[in-house]
């Protein structure tokens, strides 16, 4: 037998999305190990089996931390164990292991139709992406306050690597927090989503509730549109004359907040 | 003939550096070690952890890498499986070397996945001629390509292949020989196999080539009776200690360090075990010099 079918079997005989398969693969593996001691070979293969399920578990357990407190064990190993079915890795490294998790659940039949659930995955998610985002330099106002105001108009913006705008259409991130802190949390559906800001400040992981005008400015200049572009959005809940001072007001606000890079 | 890689190996001439006792940097130590400035001779990084584009773990890699000698060790290298060498991985890999500047560079004897699919677990394979010949074959690949010599350390394991025509200090053997690696020995991995394989745990000291052991690593496991498993959860156990001692009467001093990955404890806890490494090879070197 070649080392490359023998690998192929191994890895077959601890892995398979198919319950039954996985039985005869494994039955069919240890015909290749030594009876050794008291334990056989079926044992020790175990021992195996268990450790990359457990190990890939862990993996989901760091990066969401709160998931599981929040639909209990008797959903959350059934979809850790149909996830690590679903997406088995390909990389060195874990860190982006659960990158699928938020779109897996949203077709995964017992928590698809939770939206809690849903929201909750996607937040966790981001907090992790932020975390680990490219180190990015934050603009200033004091960089700002150089550009001609001639230039102004046309002003683009660019943001931190780890910046994300989400809509949430329930009380996620009250949810989130209340279970991080180990205690009962309220679920409501809100009257209308809510935007939240996610990013990295320094080293801090940070999150911030914005209101719609600011939510749909951040949005527009995500997209590349110009100062000129989000001042013309801004009619949309101001007064023109209110326009320009808004508009400032959200910059400074931006820039306060680290969520803009050079 | 000598190797290409000689002028990057220090200690091919028998002569091998000791940076003392150390310690396995993990998060959860980094503010206490900041903090505290405890006696660590020198720090081994697990690599995979700082493959990142940024944000704390490379915040604290700067601030450890000021302050400690650090070794790189790695859990992606996939050794042994017969995919193709991840070049993706190596690249990103000699980039932290290269900013690291570690003291050396090991990963597993060992394969972690086949067929693009990686398990993150460290598998064996059979003890025989042919992984070492495809086993060799990598690591000259991989040394080539990081441009210095790599340690791959010995891996703990729960069965044994029917296909093994060998010890797996021979087989150790022959790879580090043909290979030109030096070796990593984990003195818990050897606890480990030689309780679960039932062999004397020194024949296996003794049995590998003194003058390619540059690191060791140490750890506690799980006992289960029958058979242990390598947690790195758990105190490092005094049979473990006692063959530290039987390995520093046999190697002399080789640098080494504590794994722990589970169930962390303070880390005054870890530095007392540190102690007692200390102990016991200042007890070795008296008793030699006595």
């Amino acid at each position: 037998m070649t080392l490359k079918q023998l690998q192929s079997d191994f890895l077959a005989s601890i892995y398979s999305p198919d319950e039954n398969n996985s039985e005869e693969n494994k039955h069919n593996f240890t015909d290749h190990l030594c009876q050794q001691g008291k334990i056989t070979p079926k044992q020790r293969l175990s021992i195996y089996q268990n450790a990359y399920l457990s190990r890939l578990c862990s993996v989901i357990d760091s990066d969401f931390p709160n998931l599981g407190k929040l639909i209990g064990d008797d959903l959350y190993h059934p979809l850790c164990q149909a996830y690590i079915n679903a997406f088995p890795s390909k990389k060195p490294s874990l860190n982006n292991f659960c990158a699928q998790l938020p779109k897996f659940i949203h077709q995964y039949a017992p928590l698809k139709k939770h939206t809690i659930t849903t929201e909750l995955c996607d937040f966790e998610w981001q907090l992790r992406k932020s975390f680990d985002a490219k180190d990015s330099i934050a603009l200033t106002i004091e960089y700002l306050q150089t550009i001609p105001s001639d230039q102004w108009p046309s002003l683009t913006f660019k943001f931190t690597h780890g910046f994300a705008l989400k809509y949430f259409s329930m009380n996620t991130v009250e949810v989130w927090k209340a279970l991080n802190n180990d205690e009962q949390p309220e679920i409501k559906k809100l009257g209308v989503p809510q935007a939240w800001v996610i990013w990295r400040q320094g080293l801090v992981t940070q999150y911030i509730s914005v209101p719609v005008d600011e939510a749909y400015s951040l949005e527009a200049a995500q997209e590349g549109q110009n100062f000129e572009s989000l001042c013309e959005l801004l009619l949309e809940w101001w007064p023109e004359e209110r326009v320009p001072e808004r508009a400032f007001q959200l910059l400074q606000h931006w820039l306060q907040l680290g969520l803009l890079s050079q | 003939m000598s190797s290409p890689l000689d002028k990057q190996l220090p200690y091919s001439n028998g002569h091998k550096p000791f940076h003392g006792f150390g310690l396995g940097l993990r998060p959860e130590y980094y503010q206490d070690i900041l903090d505290q400035e405890p006696k660590l001779d020198w720090l081994e990084i697990i690599s995979e952890n700082y493959l990142v584009d940024g944000g704390k773990p490379l915040y604290f890699l700067d601030q450890f890498k000021e302050r400690y000698p650090i070794a790189m060790h790695g859990v992606g290298m996939n050794i042994a499986s017969t995919d193709p060498l991840n070049l993706d991985y190596l690249s990103e890999l000699k980039k932290l070397i290269s900013y690291v500047k570690p003291l050396w560079v090991s990963d597993h004897c060992c394969w972690t996945g086949v067929n693009s699919h990686n398990t993150h677990d460290l598998l064996p394979l059979p003890f025989n001629e042919q992984s070492i010949k495809h086993i060799v074959s990598r690591i000259r690949q991989i040394q080539d390509y990081l441009e210095q010599p790599i340690l791959i350390e010995n891996l703990s394991s729960y069965f044994s292949f029917k296909a093994s025509d060998m010890t797996e200090w021979e087989f150790l053997t022959a790879i580090c020989e043909e290979a030109d690696c030096y070796l990593l020995l984990d003195i818990n991995n050897i606890y480990v196999n030689s309780r679960n394989h039932s062999f004397d745990p020194l024949n296996y000291i003794q049995g590998v080539p003194k003058q390619r052991v540059i690191q060791h690593h140490i750890a506690g496991h799980s006992d289960h009776g029958d058979y242990i498993i390598d947690t790195h959860d758990a105190p490092i156990t005094p049979s473990v200690f006692t063959l530290y001692k039987q390995a520093l009467e046999h190697f002399g001093p080789i640098s080494v360090m504590i794994e722990r990955d589970d169930n962390f404890p303070q880390l005054k806890e870890l530095l007392s075990e540190l102690d007692t490494l200390r102990e016991i090879f200042n007890d070795v070197k008296s008793g030699q010099t006595s």
